[in-house]
């Protein structure tokens, strides 16, 4: 590869660089030169697809070990066409079909002492019913009577309960399970390590940001290396950006995702405890997500158990310490996959733009620990910064039907963000986004009335703070606000949210009503 | 001093067992021996994974000759599918001079089959013939007329020479005992004998823990015995999970010697998030709840502490899978399941 080709491909199932599974892997390899069966779940992007590959390189290097990568169903969606085409694979020809137990016969004959299986999208064969029950019971079949030398791995997502609920697998009976995770931060940062050996490493808020938006999943932090690659000067902004370009580009992505895991039509199990945990987060009671799932809809019955383990598989949640534990220690994961869906339907920019925002910060609340890093001191922790939240908000408002200008989030000494809205042609909202007390957070009435250029119908000031002096909206009115003509609006609908002001300034000889948003962000923890 | 042998972790099987993996049930492989001494057809009922085939496995290594056919391991169960199988399976078993003076060129498999067996009993062989996942033949829509017709011959070298048996193994034995009646001859009565197999008795699954642990250099003591019977009634599975729980947490402690009753509770709560626990429990009660209704509303009243009647419908299923225990208990792990895990919309139909 030339010195400075772009090494990522987020599209690929065999990227040139890849972050190994060291301890999945060396399980699955383990249980499988067994002779055992297992299955890996996992949502879109999660990497399945590279990992088999990882695991079907490793396999290989056995003597007398045949792995077979079959990733896709074929054309002809029979369990005999799939057998047909593993016969020809291992090099097995005969005049009538095999059944699988002749072809590892005949393939024994050849000299392969054992032969692996790796299924990929097994949610394929279980779309296909009876072909999904048969093929694969079949295989079991075979499996356990030709005790360690067949080996059987498959990776799909929540069809791998539609095969082993809906159409009793006795192959996914007797598997192991395994779960995919998302990238940690580690995993992210070695996933960077080209950065570095050009000479311009990524700095800690770009990958802050990269994980921010992209909640781990893989495929979408390549995306964002990729993106990154050919940019000039990589910044929290720029992440926001490519991520923009990729709910406008890959739509279809974002839309699989959903589907595979929270809209298939065969269970809304996975959408209910995902709810029920962003409303909890950190601690969500099990009464309150058995109550959630009590009158599940769909043809598949998801205990609560299955629903947050192919929420976590998905990325979607993140669980500390046991399932069994009341409350449970589980938090949504902050990506563009956890945006809010609702998007408000105020009458006027201002009122939509703050029932946004207020929208995004109550799932901000939600997200809670993944917007602190380690702090200076051991053990402590403190917020990203402002221009990470600023990327976030970007997102997700694009995520609610904004269109956030690109210029602006790129402009030294400009508002954080510009943006219009379809429903109101022509109008603009500028925000600006503070961490108090951090930089110049006492001057930002100024600096969002000072934004007002023509067009601009609507300002709003954010403001973030994990610890809150007491009686913050005082202190913030008196330190912020003061001389301005201000008065409290309505009550907050997001709780977290400490204070909500109206605040008048003038700009061009006219009145400028800027609402305020005071959030406090607590650990988490 | 405890002998450990090279095996991370002995409890955790998953697949069926045999030799010295293979623990107990010694009653119920004297009662299917007796049944084979005496040229009748025996079958192994029940649960998933509760050891059937292990079962039948240990009944293999004495005189007779054992041929298997796993049907699950046909993608199409046809009788053709059937008969080329089990004759693949007997020519591997059968020895060339137990296959001498067979017709060069049978006909079909079938009666290539049934001229195989028949060389072999005429020669004095006693033979085993084991059906494992016997359902399936029953699956699509009842028996095959081609199928009866090979039961039929396979009944005939059974009646004539007194030295064929067939095991069955399944899930239910109800079309089997169908199918025996109809090849029963007129006021004879049907030779099936089907044996519904259920946990292990408490010595045996309190031997098979101590046992294990042994091997591994766990002391399974008194209370960790006591909780693993609570929480498993014995299924041999569940009950091995159990034992790998204590083992888990006892190399988490990385005591010496490793007692695991100072740690019992915690492994009972560890037991909990074993994914083999959890899918087996889920798997009991969807099988109940699809097919046998009446038993899955027993065990949610069960589960949720409500009184019932020993007569209520339900009962007979539960104790055949032996779920409920003589004083109608049941397993501590299928009560929990059912009360705090199970999709509720079941529960609540329950």
């Amino acid at each position: 590869m030339p010195e400075d080709q772009n090494p990522y491909r987020w599209d690929t199932h065999q990227p040139a660089l890849e972050v190994p599974a060291t301890a999945l892997i060396e399980a699955a390899v383990a249980l499988l030169t067994r002779g055992g069966g297992g299955y890996l779940l996992g949502g879109r992007g999660m990497g399945k697809s590279v990992l088999l590959h990882q695991l079907h390189q490793e396999l290989s290097r056995r003597e007398g070990t045949r792995v077979l990568l079959i990733e896709t169903l074929p054309m002809e969606r029979t369990p005999e066409a799939v057998l047909a085409s593993i016969a020809r694979q291992v090099g097995v020809s005969a005049d009538a079909p095999l059944e699988m137990r002749e072809i590892l016969d005949a393939a024994q004959v050849a000299g392969v002492q054992q032969l692996v299986l790796l299924f990929d999208e097994l949610d394929q064969y279980a779309a296909e019913g009876e072909l999904g029950r048969v093929l694969f019971n079949n295989l079991e079949g075979c499996r356990k009577s030709r005790s360690g030398r067949l080996g059987i791995f498959v990776a799909g997502g929540l069809g791998t309960l539609v095969l082993r609920d809906l159409l009793g697998s006795d192959f996914l009976s007797r598997a192991r399970k395994f779960l995919m995770a998302p990238f940690t931060a580690g995993e992210l940062r070695a996933l960077a390590a080209p950065y570095s050996q050009r000479g311009a490493a990524l700095s800690d808020e770009v990958l802050e940001a990269v994980m921010l938006a992209s909640g781990g999943n893989p495929a979408l932090v390549t995306f964002a290396l990729q993106a990154l690659w050919e940019h000039p000067s990589p910044s929290p902004r720029a992440v926001a950006e490519a991520f923009l370009d990729f709910q406008e580009h890959h739509g279809e992505f974002l839309r699989s995702f959903q589907r595979a895991v929270l809209r298939s039509g065969l269970s809304d199990t996975p959408q209910r405890a995902l709810e029920v945990v962003r409303a909890h987060p950190g601690r969500v009671p099990m009464h309150v997500l058995q109550a959630a799932v009590a009158d599940q809809q769909g043809a598949l019955l998801v205990d609560q158990k299955d629903a947050l383990n192919l929420l976590a598989a998905a990325g979607l949640i993140r669980i500390k310490g046991s399932l069994q534990s009341d409350p449970l220690c589980a938090w949504p994961v902050a990506s563009i996959l956890n945006l809010p869906g609702e998007a408000s339907q105020g009458e006027t920019l201002r009122a939509r733009l703050v029932g946004d925002l207020q929208s995004i910060l109550g799932r901000i609340h939600a997200l809670a620990p993944d917007f602190f890093r380690p702090g200076r001191q051991r053990g402590e922790k403190q917020l990203v910064p402002e221009a990470s939240f600023s990327a976030f908000l970007v997102l997700g408002l694009e995520g609610l039907g904004w269109q956030v200008e690109r210029e602006a989030i790129h402009g030294a000494g400009r508002t954080d963000l510009k943006a219009r809205h379809p429903v109101f042609p022509g109008a603009v909202a500028v925000v600006e986004v503070k961490i108090w007390p951090r930089n110049d957070y006492a001057a930002i009435h100024e600096q969002v009335v000072g934004y007002w250029s023509a067009g601009v119908e609507a300002g709003a000031a954010v403001v973030i703070a994990d610890k809150p002096p007491k009686g913050w909206p005082g202190v913030y009115e008196q330190v912020c606000l003061q001389g301005r003509a201000v008065s409290w609006t309505r009550q907050p609908v997001v709780s977290s949210l400490t204070g909500h002001f109206e605040a008048i300034g003038q700009a061009g000889g006219a009145e400028r009503r800027v609402d305020h948003l005071l959030f406090h962000l607590p650990r988490g923890d | 001093m405890a002998v450990i042998f090279n095996d991370p972790d002995p409890f955790e099987r998953r697949d069926p067992v045999q030799g010295r993996h293979f623990f107990g049930r010694r009653r119920e492989l004297e009662r299917l021996q007796a049944g084979l001494h005496q040229g009748r057809w025996g079958g192994v009922f029940g649960l998933r994974k509760v050891g059937k085939t292990s079962l039948v496995r240990a009944l293999s290594g004495g005189e007779s000759r054992f041929i298997w056919l796993d049907i699950q391991t046909l993608l199409r169960p046809t009788p053709e599918a059937v008969c080329r199988a089990l004759l693949r399976a007997a020519s591997r078993t059968l020895s060339t001079d137990e296959s001498a003076g067979l017709p060069s060129s049978p006909p079909d498999d079938h009666q290539a089959l049934v001229a195989l067996l028949a060389a072999a009993l005429n020669g004095g062989a006693r033979l085993v013939l084991v059906l494992d996942e016997v359902d399936l033949l029953f699956r699509a829509s009842g028996l095959e007329p081609r199928l009866l017709a090979l039961f039929r011959d396979l009944d005939g070298l059974a009646r004539g020479s007194g030295r064929l048996s067939l095991v069955t193994i399944g899930r239910d034995p109800a079309d089997f005992m169908a199918l025996s009646r109809r090849l029963a001859p007129a006021g004879t009565r049907s030779r099936f004998s089907p044996l519904w197999l259920g946990p292990l008795t408490k010595s045996d699954a309190d031997a098979m823990l101590a046992e294990l642990g042994q091997r591994s250099g766990l002391n399974v003591g008194p209370r960790s015995l006591a909780l693993a019977w609570e929480w498993s009634g014995g299924l041999p599975l569940l009950h091995r999970q159990f034992g790998s729980a204590l083992l888990e947490v006892s190399r988490e402690h990385n005591a010496a010697p490793r007692r695991s009753d100072s740690y019992a509770e915690e492994a009972a709560s560890r037991y909990l998030e074993r994914d083999t626990v959890l899918e087996t429990a889920r798997e009991i009660w969807r099988l109940l709840d699809s097919r046998y209704p009446e038993a899955a509303t027993l065990l949610a009243d069960l589960a949720a502490g409500r009184a019932v009647s020993p007569d209520a419908s339900g009962t007979r299923s539960l104790r055949r899978f032996g779920l409920l225990s003589p004083g109608f208990a049941l397993p501590r792990l299928l009560s929990w399941y059912v009360a705090e895990v199970a999709p509720p919309r079941v529960r609540a139909g329950a």
